[in-house]
């Protein structure tokens, strides 16, 4: 019993020692709190009560270690030790106060009772006490602007390999788009909306306060504390010129006071394929084929029934086994021939914990995923370390560490030329080992059509990156409420791309092998002082510090070909250089911030930020930009007049503007470059080398700024049993960077310069409720989200753009979404001669050709009836996830969608050419006037139909998915393992079930995402997984 | 105070990542790291030649605003050149705001060397030198743009975006006056020769013949200055050096195998199978339609291209009988890709010699000032000096008469100064004729009024020109439309 008596001290002194500013006082106090607790000792001396018990967490039942236990009116108390017990000589009838962060603090009367079991209940309050802000953090109940959240345990239902994963259909305003389902491969993420023309609108990535250049690929979502996404300028400003996307804030974690926790958390799961193209079979392949092939050799001004020996081209032949022996071609199935059941498997080992002195959390991790394709895998080895140690009285030094290793295997499933398009467009009928160097190619199909089973087998396509993080910091308590911080971190990373393409698969042009490398550093340093201080009604936080980032990134590349063999890919094996290259670019950022947030009884929050960036990447001229925002705050809950009405427990409005900025303009935008002029000299007329400047160096070139209005409303109800925030808000992009005419005498035609303006407006919704308490805990969630984007101004004269790829355009014109698709508009098939003779044509057309609307109804079909047919921004995406909790179990479902939206499949402008296999609505053209199809379908033949771009080449994104379901169970630790003190195990499925237009690739991008042609796809999208996991979690 | 050095330290950091956000491009040449070192002056005044070789020899506009608009050629209405043959045209034509702007780009290249070569230390000769190319190329880009377009804004300096945008005309004499400078100022500056390694650079040769040629044109039209003695006494300097030649056989002076000869004061160089560095002239001055084998088979190495002269009855008829330059110049019949012998279509044969490895990728250098053309301008300058009967105008000229078989002519032909001039036109017709000289010296002559309206005639068309408005070309729209402040030229 004695023993916990120093521990008290230890704890009182450390939290008294904080208050006094003065040295003077510091001894003073120090050493009155020497002197008290041997006053209470003494003091203490009549009747005792002994009482002891287990501190239990309410929900999980799991004991809770480090708990405070105060009895009430005196400084006797103890802590729960690691199982949660405690004892505690008390005087009688005394009350016990339980305190423990993150927890409701009780009072329990002891009475007679000897032995007490006692629940603490998460303080739903408390839970979300702090969000992570910019710079620092703030009371949950004071933030005014708009942020949007995920906890550690929002993550634990189903497997993620990465952050961007973790963030899919989770959040309001933020949107997720599974562009390709290959391992390793990044998602778009879209905060609010396309806020640029040229430049990505890819968010900024901060990690534990590093702004990250190195992609997502190294952080391992294990690790993962939180992630806040700072969505309105007025809480993104704060990072200046990369705050217009929106701020990703990832927050790993550290430990926690109470005993070191030892976590092993691992799951091995199945995938499934789940996306799939619909193509025909054997069997309607043959019929289609014979069918193009007579309707286009007629169109050549041949006939049915001529021999292939009169047609004057391979397209227009005929296998003559075709005709008599269908069945003796195979009939396989390629998709499924290139795709198998693939295991994915995740480790991870943590330990963590925190005293007075230490606080750390390590963790290593190993993460495994086999492509659903073949030939396709990616692996991570990660290490973390989060150690920070308190040195003194005034400082503190910490150190956030990561390690991690990256192995991504692709076979190039994304590739137009891969074996994911591939699988679709060979015909059934090849033989498995056809189409390749070795195998022949039939030679009724088109040559370039390659075998997917080689080509997924074949290509060696290795990336392995390699990253370091390691950010050092040091606190400084200056005074009371004030406090330095300075840090100095470096953020390294390095890729080596390994390629060899065998001739067996490269059509007989030999074997092709490169390597290329990057490597970046990336360099931070940052300064800030902060200030709190609470008086009264008052609490104020000031922030102003200053920080420096550079970093550089070296490219290089080597190509060879002239191998001797495909057995050794490495290149000294290439006897002939085909490319060899080596390239370097850098940007520098030094930014000055500061930030008041202040806030009266709770109530009125005001808070005021301003940043002034100085950027290597701006024009001379413009170097320096300031990025300012603010915001106000009424929790309407706190005034009198609503303290009676009990059905509102909260109500927050908040309104915020701020100015961000996107930095993404290239390093070297606003520098001039040079142009080769090379000319002709010297009696034997030889090469000299010539230089002439080719572009203007705009000394005023700079970044583009968003303007973001954010109107918004927190409510709870029911003592928060609902939660409802709601958000509107108008977000205007000015200076977009855009190529624009000035005036030739200046030697340049064009130059590229801040003009335009673009608006993202929208509302987004997030709500949660808790349905259920008692034996059955349901609680749901749903977040929504409605863009609107529309361009309000372009270069001089407004001219729209036009972006042109494949036969398809896309225009971002003025009043209309960026890269808004741009084409004909199909008004269904000529089912008939008389339907042909009385609609205009497009150039030639016949009977069973697709009919094209006349838009300008000017009775001629011509390039002016080219009009605006969708575009890839959804309407509203939405997720919602329910979890109901009974006993030891729990259960998630998980669920998401998007409507609204259109996608472009480019390819469908090389589709109905029987060269290949085609996609099974062909099933349903039109065959004849009496045989019409579906009306949509044109006719077998190869024309110019396909070619012109039209609706025909548009499919509808929208789609409703039941993305997890997940099990979990809690398995109650007998007392006789003493080491385990929880442990859980669930099981999930992912990609459950899914409707949609698209075979279940609806968010597809993997051909072309850019801004002004977004959502393209080229038969060639990685299929999504139907992934089945079993995890385990034990906590030591 | 304890925090005082911290913040001296802050400071010191914040003051070195202020210089480290100007950074210039790692791995590729960029403006702000140029014009830094003799190398890189010696690749600027480089760029200009390549610059001056696509504005004269390689660009569309290079014909199309000077031969085209001639009586030697009446183009088919496919391209730009079509409107410009018919005194059609109107701002919106696409190639005059090419021009505009490949004039403009050449200009600024020269003014940034000239701007910027104060501030780098190099040998005295060099950058001369390099001052002196660049005034040179300056000084003849403003020759062209004040010959079609008239007064244009006068750019010696780069200038910003803003300044671009306030940029207006200047006049015609203001124009020249600068031309004149620049060319004074290059004849200064510029070696009367160059080593072997720098063959093909401008001299001092070239820049005061294109200093004695502005002073024939200013003192035509429009401007009228007496300025001919200056530009005699120029040519006579040429003359009287012995650095160039009066060759025997016309042909010789457009053959491969005699380029950068004596016969040229200043050329643009070529080479074939270089990427991009062969002479286009032969192949685009071949008929479309002719069949690609050699010459002697009846076709051209390569065939031609649909961009080719349409040469004028007119240009054909107006040779004497037995004039030698004809066939040199013409080639009058040639083989289609029918196989057909195509005798009523000819086309330009000038430059159609030498290695070809490719269309367009001739090793034939093109010449841009040439001794005969120096010669001929002096005699037209003692003409206007002061018509002597058989003087040495007539020397002159009848020397270029006999290389090409024709008999000298006399007083008793040519009795009078006019005599004189129209027979000087003539003469630099034929001799020069597809070389983009024609148009501008009917204009200097203020001949192109008249000899143009009677040539439209034939086709009908003589009323699209009405007045000496067509002496000029349009100011681009495009130049229009971003600097409205820019007047159009009148007539347009």
């Amino acid at each position: 019993m004695k023993k916990k008596i120093p521990t008290r001290i230890g704890r009182l002194r450390l939290r008294l020692c904080r208050v006094p500013g003065s040295r003077l006082m510091t001894g003073l106090i120090c050493l009155l709190i020497f002197l008290i607790p041997a006053g209470t000792l003494f003091a203490n001396v009549p009747a005792v009560q002994e009482v002891a018990g287990k501190v239990l967490h309410a929900k999980s039942r799991e004991p809770l270690p480090g708990v405070n236990i105060l009895e009430k009116g005196t400084s006797n108390g103890t802590i729960s030790d690691a199982n949660g017990r405690f004892s505690l000589a008390v005087s009688p009838q005394a009350t016990l106060i339980f305190s423990f962060i993150g927890f409701a603090t009780r009072e329990v009367s002891v009475g007679a009772a000897s032995e007490v079991e006692i629940l603490l209940e998460e303080d739903v309050k408390s839970l979300g006490e702090l969000t992570v802000i910019g710079y620092g953090s703030q009371k949950s109940t004071q933030v005014t602007s708009a942020i949007a959240k995920i906890k550690a345990s929002d993550l634990d239902e189903r497997p993620i390999g990465r952050v961007d994963q973790a963030m899919a259909g989770k959040l309001a305003g933020v949107q997720v788009q599974e562009v390709s389902g290959a391992p390793g491969r990044g998602l778009a993420v879209k905060v609010r909306g396309v806020g640029s023309v040229n430049n990505s609108t890819a968010p900024l990535y901060v990690v534990d306060g590093f702004p990250v250049n190195s992609g997502l690929d190294n952080i391992n979502p294990n690790d993962i504390e939180s992630i806040e996404v700072l969505k309105d300028a007025a809480s993104a400003a704060i990072y200046g010129s990369r705050g217009s996307n929106g701020v990703v804030l990832i927050t790993t974690k550290t430990g926690k006071t109470g005993k070191p926790t030892l976590q092993l958390d691992t799951y091995y799961g199945v995938q499934e394929r789940f996306s799939k193209v619909d193509v025909l079979n054997r069997d309607e392949y043959i019929d289609f084929a014979i069918e193009e092939r007579n309707n286009t050799w007629i169109l050549q001004g041949g006939k049915a029934d001529d021999p292939n020996s009169v047609r004057t081209n391979a397209n227009y032949w005929i296998d003559p086994l075709w005709l008599t022996n269908p069945k003796s071609f195979p009939d396989h199935d390629w998709q499924d021939l290139i795709s198998r059941s693939a295991p994915v498997q995740n480790y991870q080992l943590s330990a963590s914990g925190a005293n007075d002195f230490v606080n750390y959390f390590v963790s290593g991790n190993y993460f495994d995923q086999k492509g659903i394709i073949i030939g396709s895998d990616y692996r991570r080895f990660a290490f973390r370390a989060n150690v920070e140690t308190r040195l003194g009285r005034r400082v503190n030094i910490g150190l956030n560490l990561s390690a991690s290793s990256m192995d991504r295997n692709d076979s190039e499933g994304d590739s137009n030329q891969g074996p994911v398009s591939r699988s679709a467009r060979v015909a059934p009928i090849v033989g498995l080992d056809q189409q390749t160097q070795r195998g022949g190619y039939y030679p009724y199909h088109a040559a370039f059509y390659l075998n997917p089973l080689a080509l997924a087998r074949e290509l060696t396509n290795n990336t392995n990156s390699r990253n370091i993080r390691a950010n050092m910091y040091a606190t400084v308590k200056l005074a009371e409420g004030l406090k330095f911080r300075t840090s100095f971190g470096g953020d390294y990373l390095s890729n080596l791309t390994q390629y060899f393409k065998p001739d067996n698969i490269n059509r007989g042009t030999g074997h092709v092998g490169s390597v290329s490398t990057a490597t970046r550093d990336n360099l931070l340093n940052e300064n800030t002082l902060t200030y709190d201080l609470n008086r009264g009604d008052w609490s104020l936080n000031a922030l102003g510090g200053f920080t420096y980032q550079q970093d550089r990134l070296v490219n290089t590349s080597l190509s060879k070909t002239g191998f001797p063999d495909d057995e050794i890919t490495t290149l000294n094996m290439g006897s002939i250089l085909r490319d060899g290259s080596s390239s370097a670019t850098e940007w520098t950022l030094l930014s000055f911030l500061g930030r008041v947030n202040m806030a009266w009884k709770d109530k009125y929050m005001v808070s005021a930020s301003i940043r002034r960036d100085g950027s290597s990447r701006f024009g001379a001229d413009n170097k320096w930009g300031w990025f300012p925002a603010g915001s106000i705050g009424w929790r309407v809950s706190e005034e009198p007049f609503l303290q009676d009405v009990n059905a509102i427990s909260e109500l927050k409005l908040r309104a915020s503007y701020g100015v961000a900025g996107n930095n993404n303009i290239g390093d070297y935008a606003s520098i001039g470059t040079l142009l080769g002029l090379n000319y002709i000299l010297g009696s034997s007329q030889s090469v000299a080398s010539g230089f002439g400047p080719g572009s203007f160096s705009n000394r005023n070139l700079g970044w583009e700024r968003t303007y973001t209005f954010d109107g918004g409303v927190d409510l709870g109800l029911l003592g928060n049993r609902i939660n409802l925030a709601l958000d509107y808000y108008l977000s205007d992009t000015r200076d977009l960077l855009l190529n624009v005419p000035i005036p030739s005498v200046s030697g340049f035609s064009t130059t590229l310069m801040n003009i335009g303006a673009v608006r993202n407006a929208g509302v987004e919704v997030e709500l949660s409720t808790v349905n259920t308490t008692g034996a059955l805990k349901w609680t749901s969630s749903v977040n929504l989200s409605h863009n609107r984007n529309k361009v309000l101004e372009l270069g001089p004269g407004g001219a729209p753009i036009y972006t042109t790829g494949d036969g398809f355009t896309t225009i971002t014109k003025i009043g209309e979404p960026i890269g808004s698709y741009f084409a004909f508009v199909q008004d269904g098939v000529f089912r008939d001669k008389n339907e042909l003779d009385t609609h205009p044509h497009y150039r030639v057309q016949n009977v069973g050709d697709i009919k094209f609307k006349d838009i300008n109804n000017d009775g001629v079909i011509n390039e002016d009836d080219r009009t605006i047919v969708g575009n890839n921004n959804p309407k509203v995406f939405w997720g919602m996830q329910h979890v109901f909790n009974y006993r030891n179990f729990d259960f998630t479902v998980f669920a998401d969608g998007q409507w609204g939206n259109k996608l472009l499949n480019v390819a469908v402008g090389q589709h109905g050419q029987s060269r290949g296999n085609v996609d099974g609505y062909w099933r349903d053209r039109w065959r004849s006037p009496e045989d019409p199809g579906n009306g949509w379908v044109p006719r077998a033949a190869v024309t110019a139909n396909l070619t012109t771009p039209s609706t025909f080449w548009l499919r509808s994104a929208a789609f409703v998915r039941l993305r997890t379901i997940s099990l979990g169970y809690k398995v109650p630790v007998p007392e006789s393992f003493p080491g385990i003190s929880s442990a859980r195990i669930y099981a999930s499925i992912d990609n459950v079930w899914m409707h949609d237009h698209y075979n279940r690739n609806p968010q597809t991008g993997s051909y072309s995402n850019s801004n002004t042609r977004p959502g393209v796809d080229f038969d060639a999208t990685y299929p999504l997984a139907r992934t089945y996991t079993f995890g385990l979690n034990i906590k030591f | 105070m304890k925090l005082y050095p911290y913040a001296c330290l802050l400071l010191i950091l914040a003051a070195a990542g202020c210089n480290q956000l100007d950074l210039v491009p790692v791995s590729s040449k960029s403006v702000e790291g140029f014009y830094k070192t003799e190398t890189h002056f010696d690749q600027a005044a480089i760029g200009l030649y390549n610059g001056l070789r696509s504005t004269w020899v390689n660009s569309e506009a290079s014909y199309m605003l000077t031969e085209a608009r001639s009586d030697n050629a009446f183009q088919g209405t496919a391209y730009d050149d079509g409107p410009i043959s018919r005194f059609q045209e109107t701002s919106m034509l696409p190639v005059l705001s090419s021009a505009w702007s490949a004039y403009y780009a050449g200009i600024n290249r020269c003014n940034r060397i000239i701007e910027q070569i104060g501030n780098i230390e190099m040998p005295a000769e060099r950058k001369s030198q390099f001052e002196g190319e660049a005034k040179f190329v300056r000084g003849v880009l403003y020759f062209d743009l004040v010959r079609i377009f008239g007064g244009v804004p006068i750019v010696t300096t780069s200038l910003s975006i803003s300044e671009s945008q306030k940029v207006d005309r200047g006049t015609d004499e203001a124009v020249y006056d600068q031309i004149v400078s620049d060319l004074k100022s290059a004849s200064e500056l510029l070696p009367a020769a160059h080593n072997a390694a720098n063959k093909g650079r401008a001299t001092s040769w070239a820049a005061k013949g294109y200093l004695g040629k502005v002073y024939l044109f200013r003192s035509g039209y429009p401007l009228k200055k007496n300025e001919w003695k200056q530009a005699a006494d120029l040519f006579r300097e040429i003359i009287d050096s012995g650095e160039f030649q009066f060759f025997d056989r016309y042909e010789d002076v457009y053959s491969f195998e005699k380029e950068g000869g004596k016969q040229q004061v200043f050329s643009i160089q070529f080479k074939a199978g270089v990427s991009g560095h062969g002479n286009p002239f032969p192949t685009r001055n071949a008929s479309n339609d002719i069949v690609p084998l050699p010459e002697a088979q009846g076709g051209l190495p390569f065939g031609g291209s649909p961009f080719n002269l349409f040469l004028s009855n007119d240009l054909l008829k107006s040779f004497e009988a037995g004039d030698l330059r004809k066939d040199v110049a013409i080639r009058q019949s040639w083989r289609h890709k029918s196989g057909e012998i195509i005798t009523t279509l000819p086309t330009c044969r000038k430059y159609q010699n030498g290695p070809v490895v490719a269309a367009n990728d001739w090793d034939v250098d093109w010449i841009a000032l040439g001794y005969t053309d120096v010669l001929m301008m002096y005699a037209e300058c003692l003409n206007e000096m002061g018509f002597v009967p058989d003087g040495e105008a007539f020397d002159l000229l009848n020397k270029v008469r006999k290389r090409a078989g024709l008999k000298p002519k006399t007083a008793a032909d040519i009795p009078d100064q006019s005599a004189y001039r129209l027979w000087m036109e003539a003469e630099r017709r034929h001799e020069f004729c597809f070389e983009n000289l024609r148009w501008f010296d009917l204009v200097r002559t203020d001949r192109a009024l008249d000899v143009k309206k009677k040539f439209l005639e034939a086709y009908g068309m003589a009323d699209n020109l009405r007045d000496r408005n067509r002496y000029l070309y349009p100011i681009p729209q495009s130049v229009r439309d971003v600097t409205p402040h820019i007047q159009q030229n009148p007539g347009y």
